[in-house]
This record gives structure tokens, sequence and C-alpha cells, in this order.
């Protein structure tokens, strides 16, 4: 079987093998590659010239303005408690709010009992459930601190996660930052191992590499933060899904800038099942028609748009690009490539799964370069053979997602946000 | 004691049912066991006083009576009859007149009234609340009901249980207010939440001369329920610096001005006293 496929490769052209690698060279994963590399090797030079303005006295102090954290659940009491206890006293001028969106368990009592026993905390409540979105205007209604954290009521932050997220704030022209977000369940199966590998390189590397590039186009809403005035201006989050997308997008267009905090750490609860993760996945998937498409295609306008930024021209064509042509031009190369080697389509699959593979083995080290804990990520890296068959499943889900927003509107359909809401809400 | 119930009537179960006109004016002889508690001037029950007889007849009006005692009885008397086991009836009687009929008997007439019926009245066996005191009590007749009651004619019946002032037992008032100083002088943030662009803000905001428009998307006409719903945001003390959503049920009594949370105020029950009236056409041969 190896020799058949070494006699076979070793028969194609170099424009052959090109070929068949075409499809390979449109997911995401060698998207980044080439990035990746020049950023390690820009970090990696960067540490090796000793930085002559790195002295202790010249040194800017630490950037300490008063933080607001606000917390937005549905339905949370059996990870909010552990949440709260993750964020308070983590940072001296800390204030938290939790607004309970009508929940029907414990979340009220949980956020009560935490805040009769911690200063500073502010439990809000409403009785009917209106929406993540709504929540968060409402709790901002009452936050008077300089900068906004958003963070998941099931996610938890690491050491210092909230001090290092608002240093990027430092500078006026920011006002936004996006974090790392990590699973807090990686090993609990098989699923949630390949999400962890997926997520430390997409969340960090691949937001590394677009902070640096200037096209970052997404604050987590598992946890970012904003600038409370620049909030203010843009009028808070819209209704969703994807809100978090879609508020990042509004700040851009009005003209601030993005920052990524590489070592602020968030750790959120990722799907332990299929069903929940094509869920989570079309819902984010459908978001790029809705606002990369839709809503914000004024970014995209070269011609009478007096607000045209190249950062943001760019940071679309990012997304429509990778995002929505590349979805349909894999699955279309796929396709023509079976029908053309039909009857070589063992040799095929495994030509394109080892260079896959090989591709995927350099983003390792590239990866590993931005450890933190060295021992979780190489162990969570174990499991990089079986990337290229998640990525191909991801990449299924991507093209239901947006052929049918792209047909049928699906996202207005989603139960993330409460019919009352979303049946009054406009349909980009 | 109880004395074994014998009629003398015959009861024609094949007959037709008389009328309550006939009923009532037809003088019915029915011999019961029953009990006469004398009634003194001041209402009061002559618990020494207390006899055991024989109903001869009665009818609508009154009834006569075969009473074992020698004694001259009070002018107010009442009347027990078991109606079932370990169940009495009462009624207020008013002796009409005595006759010694053996040396350890005597024959009594008396009309169902008199002055006993008069404490009788719903109105003395249900509490009410004295404005000035604040307390729920039975007025001038107290004393008397629970005479009453310890002779077995009334029997107290759970009303409510309310909550009272710790430091003298009045009724406070409630309402919402301040947990950290108990002050009911809140002001209540009103906002809205318009569906559309999840725009929640001050009401006011919302409120222009013309109509109801949003401030962040500039909709107008916004109708409430369809487009917008209210939102109840924090409440702030207006005598110290507390603020939030979670007000707590605050007593205050305004006998003594003492104050706090109201599930710190004790409970008290309070209860009301009834009577069995005995009702004379339920002993009648058709009843």
């Amino acid at each position: 079987m190896l020799n058949n496929w070494i006699h076979w490769i070793s028969d194609q052209t170099p424009e052959q093998i090109l070929l068949l690698f075409g499809a390979i060279l449109l997911i995401d994963s060698p998207r980044y590659l080439f990035g990746d590399l020049i950023i390690c090797l820009w970090d990696s030079l960067a540490r090796l010239i000793p930085n002559r303005n790195r002295n202790v006295a010249t040194a800017p102090a630490p950037y300490l303005p008063s933080v607001c954290v606000l917390l937005a659940g549905h339905n949370e009491s059996d990870t909010l408690g552990a949440t709260l206890s993750s964020i308070w006293g983590t940072y001296p001028k800390l204030e938290i709010i939790v607004i309970d969106d009508g929940s029907q368990d414990n979340t009220h009592q949980v956020a009560t009992s935490f805040a009769a026993t911690h200063q500073d905390v502010m439990v809000l409540r409403r009785s009917r459930r209106g929406g993540k979105s709504s929540a968060l205007n409402f709790a901002l209604s009452y936050a008077r601190a300089e900068i906004i954290v958003a963070v998941d009521t099931d996610s938890h932050l690491g050491p210092n996660a909230i001090w290092e997220i608002i240093q990027p704030l430092r500078d006026p022209g920011t006002a936004a930052v996006s974090a790392t977000v990590l699973p807090r369940n990686p090993f609990t199966n098989m699923l949630t191992w390949l999400q962890s590998y997926e997520y430390f390189h997409s969340t960090l590397v691949g937001r590394l590499f677009s902070a640096r590039l200037g096209t970052l186009s997404i604050v987590s809403g598992a946890f970012g933060a904003f600038r409370r005035s620049v909030l203010q201006q843009v009028s808070g989050w819209d209704v969703g899904p994807g809100e978090d997308g879609d508020l990042t997008l509004r700040i851009r267009k009005a003209g601030f800038r993005v920052a990524f905090a590489p070592f602020a750490q968030c750790f959120t609860k990722v799907p332990v099942t299929w069903k929940h993760l094509i869920q989570q996945r079309r819902r984010w998937d459908r978001c790029v028609v809705t606002y990369e498409c839709r809503k914000h295609l004024d970014m995209g306008y070269l011609f009478n748009n007096h607000n045209f930024q190249i950062r943001n021209f760019l940071t679309l064509l990012d997304r429509w690009f990778f995002n929505v042509f590349c979805v349909y031009a894999f699955f279309t190369y796929g396709i023509w490539m079976t029908i053309t080697l039909s009857n070589q389509l063992d040799k095929l699959f495994l030509t394109c799964y080892l260079f896959y593979l090989s591709i995927s083995l350099m983003q390792v080290f590239l990866v590993l370069f931005y450890s933190i804990n060295l021992r979780r990520d190489l162990i969570v890296c174990l499991i990089t053979p079986l990337m290229p068959f998640y990525h191909v499943f991801l990449k299924v889900i991507s093209l239901i997602a947006i052929t049918e927003e792209l047909l049928w509107r699906r996202s207005f359909q989603d139960n993330f946000v409460p019919v009352h809401v979303r049946q009054k809400t406009w349909r980009w | 004691m109880t004395f074994p119930v014998t009629r003398t009537v015959q009861t024609d179960h094949s007959a037709r049912i008389t009328p309550v006109s006939e009923r009532m004016d037809r003088k019915q002889e029915l011999r019961l066991s029953v009990t006469i508690i004398p009634v003194l001037s001041d209402m009061s029950p002559d618990r020494s006083g207390r006899v055991d007889g024989y109903t001869r007849s009665f009818s609508h009006k009154g009834v006569i009576l075969d009473l074992a005692t020698r004694q001259k009885l009070t002018s107010s008397v009442i009347i027990a009859l078991e109606y079932q086991p370990g169940h009495y009836r009462h009624a207020p009687l008013e002796v009409q007149c005595s006759t010694p009929v053996t040396p350890q008997h005597i024959c009594i007439e008396a009309h169902y009234g008199g002055v006993a019926s008069e404490l009788f009245q719903p109105t003395f066996l249900r509490p009410t609340l004295d404005l000035q005191s604040m307390r729920f009590h039975f007025g001038k007749h107290e004393t008397l009901l629970t005479q009453w009651e310890q002779v077995g004619v009334l029997w107290k019946k759970p009303l409510d249980c309310i909550q009272v002032c710790n430091k003298c037992g009045s009724l406070p008032t409630f309402r919402k207010g301040c947990p950290q100083c108990g002050s009911g002088y809140l002001l209540n943030d009103r906002l809205i939440h318009h569906y559309s662009c999840a725009h929640v803000g001050p009401a006011v905001d919302f409120h222009t001369p013309e109509s109801i428009s949003c401030p962040k998307c500039l909709v107008r006409n916004l109708v409430v329920g369809a487009d917008f719903e209210h939102l109840t945001g924090i409440c702030r003390c207006n005598r110290c610096s507390w603020s939030g959503q979670d007000t707590v049920s605050i007593a205050h009594c305004l006998h003594c001005g003492h104050r706090d949370c109201a599930d710190q105020m004790s409970h008290q029950e309070i209860f009301e006293y009834h009577v069995e009236q005995l009702d004379p056409l339920d002993f009648g041969p058709d009843a």
C-alpha cells in the first residue's frame, strides 16, 4: 500500500501535486501558517535583542482604571458561584454586576448570597427573559467604571486575567480587547479534546496574528474588555446571536482599534456532545452572513464612504474569503477532485491527509511557543492526527449554516434570543 | 352526665312532610335530655347552678322543661342539647314560669330569647381592630366570652395568624424598604427595554412630546408590550447610601414606633368564638 502510494506520488508532476493540495490550502489551519511563522520569528528576535527601553525606572506605571465586570446569565446557577469566585478580589478597583435574565433556577439566590458576603457586587434581576444583549445593556446603565469587562457566567478567569485584559486599553485609540478563550473541560471526551486544540490554535495564535495585522474582528462574549465611553457611544450591544462580533465591528466602524491580550485567559465550558457542538457552530457560522455580508457590508464600500478604513475593509475581506468563499470552494474542489481521480481515491485522501498533518505538526511547534502551561498544551496537541477530520467536519457545518442563512435567514429563528425579541428585531 | 334521648312522638315516615309554617305553630311533645345553665345578671354563666332535665314539649316560641332541681332558676338561662354524641347545641331562654312538680323536680316554661341572646350575636363573637391600640379584641364582652367558652357553650375557632410588634403586640404596617436602614423612602428607577435594538435606558429618555421613541435606533411610536417592556431598575435609599433591587419587607409599629424586618416580627393567632345555635325545628318529628 505504502509502496504503491510512493510510486504514485513520484509519478505526479509538480503541477499535479499542487493541484492535489489546493483543497487543503483552503482549510483554515494552513491559512495562518505563514502568519504564525512570521509572528514567531518576530517575537523570537524581540526576545533575543536586548531592549534599551526595558528599564524599570523608565517603564510606565501599570494601567489601573476602575473596572466593572458584567455577568449576564440565564439558568446558570451551577456555574455562577465558581465564576464569581474566580473574578472577585483579582483586581483592586473592581465592581461586579450580575444580571439574572429571567432564570427559573437558583441563579438569583446564588448571586444574592454571594453579594451578601462580598463587597461591590450588585445583582440585577428581571422576571422575563429578554436575551443576553439587553441584559448586558441593562447592567451597562448602572456601571460607572471606566472599563467594562463582559464575562460569561459559565467561564472562569485565569490568574491576573482582569489586569492583563485592560493593559491594551492604556492606548486611547483602543476601545476593545479580546482575550484568550480556552476550554475548561479539555479532556472530558474526544470532542472536547479536539475543541481544545482548535481553541488553542484559533483563539490564541489566530487572534494574535489578526491583532498584529489589525484585522481582529471578534471580542469573544466569554471574556472581553471595552471602554465604557465607547460602549455608550455605540449604544451597547445589539440583539444577537453573534452580538459580540457585531459589537466589535461597530466599535471598529466608530474608528477605534481592537487589541488582543494573549495572557488574559478565560476558561469556558465547551460542548460535550456532537449535537450541542453542531448547534453552537451553526450559530457562529451564520453570524458571518448576518453581520459581515449584510449588516456591516458598508465597511467594504470603496466609494462614497466617508468612514472607509483599509483595516476594516481587510477584516471584511478576510471573513468573506475564508469563512464564505473557501467553504464553497473547498467542497466544489473536493467533489471535482473526487470525480477526476475516482479510481485513485485512496491515494488522493492519503496524500491530502499526510500533507495536512505535516502542516499541522509545524503549527504545533508554533502554538507551543506561546504556551503558558506547556505540559497541558503538549497533551492537547496529541490530538493533532485527528484534526484534519475534525476540520472537514467543521467545514460541513459551515456549509450548511452559511447556506441556510443566505437562503432562509435561520439566525432569526435561533432560541438564543427569546421569541418576543427576535420577532421584533430587524432581519438583516 | 348525658341523659338518654327518647322520642315520645311517633314518626310516620310514610306520611307527607309537614310544611314549615304548620310545624312552627304546632306544639311538639318530645322528650330529650337537656342541660340548663343559668345566666347571671352580668350575663356570665352560673356554673354552680347547672341543672339537668328533660324537654316536655316545645314549639317555635318556647319550650317546657322538667328539671331535676328544687332551687329557683334565674330568669335567663341557656339550654344545651346533645344532638350528636359529644356535640351540643345551645339556645338562650327567658323563663316565663316555674312550677314545682315533685319535691325534687320543677317544671318551667320558657321562651327563646332573653338577655343572653344578645351576647351570642355574631358581631360580639368576632374580634375587631381597635384603631387606637392597633390590636384585635372582643371589646367589653371579652371576659364573658371566656367564661362561656369555659363552660363549653362557646369554642374558639382560629381566624388568622398575624404578625404583631415584638415590643407592644400591636399590628404593624408593612412596606418595602431599605435592607440597611429600614426606610421606606426609596427611589425606584424605571427603565425601558426596546426589543428591536436591545437598548435599555431610563424611561424618561424614551418619552418625547409626540410619542415614545427609542433614543438608540430612533424608531418612533413605540407600543408597550409589542415593542418594549418596562423594567424595574435598582432602588436607592433616601436615608442611607444603599442601592439595589432586593428590597425587604419592613414592619413599622405605629403604636410604639418599633421598626424591624417583617420576618422578625412575632406571630399571633387570632380567633373567633363559635356557638352552635339550637333551632327547635330541627327536633320536630318531620325534621
